[in-house]
């Protein structure tokens, strides 16, 4: 893991030359991370407008705040978890019940999966690229967010468990058993373009 | 040995490769006779994959040139100014 190493000193660096007034500092954190941010806040939100304005607002606030961070933790960890809040305040101006926090009944209850049969061996070569992409974004966007946006964090960015924790403001268990959640729905969602036809699995 | 409901409460753990060897065995023991969980992993497995390779809501360059473009013109400064030159 050498190079995430060498990206979270390049990071400290970079963010101790600009809380000094280096402009081309924090241009060079814009554009290392601004695609993550984007990404991240097009899934919270599902939409492109709303992803492109927040991820101005994070950085903003981000460089307004840098003298608050603390190195203890990454700084990519730290920018996610306020694009994350960016993109919650605004989605709660139109669906106020929004919320990633640790409550709900469902977190325990068991998950059946329902689809059994088995998928072919290279699903990858079933689409194209660009099918394949616009299949997984429509299918992400069907989960609810709380367990989309762990997937998203997981699976697509990349971060570990505890960073997954950390951006998202919650405890390491709860984000274990969103991420196994949020993978077997979307297994479950993905297995009608990819099972092998007529290969049932045997019962018992 | 382990039964179906033991291996879906501990996938995560196992796809993360973050169990204990005794574990995992006993789970492996159980892959090895039902045909149902081996699927589950399998294919558990390959969402993953296709979700990491699928390179999924990718920014297009010019909204990417935009929004570097839009922060920077928001930041004190002159572009390309040198360290100091904060206004």
């Amino acid at each position: 893991m050498g190079s995430v190493q060498a990206d979270r000193q390049e990071d400290g660096g970079l963010v101790e030359r600009a809380r000094a007034g280096d402009r081309g500092a924090f241009e060079d954190l814009v554009r290392r991370h601004h695609q993550r941010i984007y990404r991240t806040l097009l899934g919270l939100t599902g939409n492109r407008e709303d992803a492109e304005d927040l991820t101005q607002t994070t950085f903003l606030k981000v460089y307004e705040h840098l003298g608050e961070f603390q190195g203890t933790a990454k700084f990519s960890t730290w920018l996610t978890r306020i694009a994350i809040n960016e993109g919650l305040q605004r989605l709660r101006t139109r669906k106020p019940m929004v919320s990633l926090d640790e409550t709900g009944p469902d977190e325990d209850e068991g998950f059946r999966p329902v689809q059994l049969r088995a998928w072919t061996e290279d699903p990858e070569q079933a689409l194209s690229r660009s099918e394949t992409r616009a299949v997984v974004e429509q299918e992400l966007m069907h989960l609810p967010e709380k367990y989309r946006m762990v997937v998203m964090l997981r699976d697509l960015e990349g971060l570990s468990t505890a960073e997954t924790a950390q951006a998202l403001g919650l405890g390491i268990a709860v984000v274990k058993t969103r991420l196994l959640r949020g993978r077997l729905m979307l297994r479950e969602r993905l297995a009608p373009r990819f099972t092998v036809e007529g290969e049932t699995a045997r019962r018992g | 040995m382990a039964d179906c409901s033991e291996v879906l409460r501990e996938l995560g753990s196992y796809l993360d490769d973050d169990m204990a060897a005794e574990l995992r065995a006993a789970l492996e023991r159980h892959l090895a006779q039902c045909c149902d969980c081996r699927v589950i992993v399998d294919t558990t497995r390959k969402t993953i994959r296709i979700v990491t390779e699928s390179r999924s809501f990718d920014v297009p360059d010019d909204i990417s040139a935009r929004i570097i473009d839009r922060i920077m013109k928001q930041v004190p400064g002159k572009p390309g100014g040198e360290p100091g030159s904060t206004a």
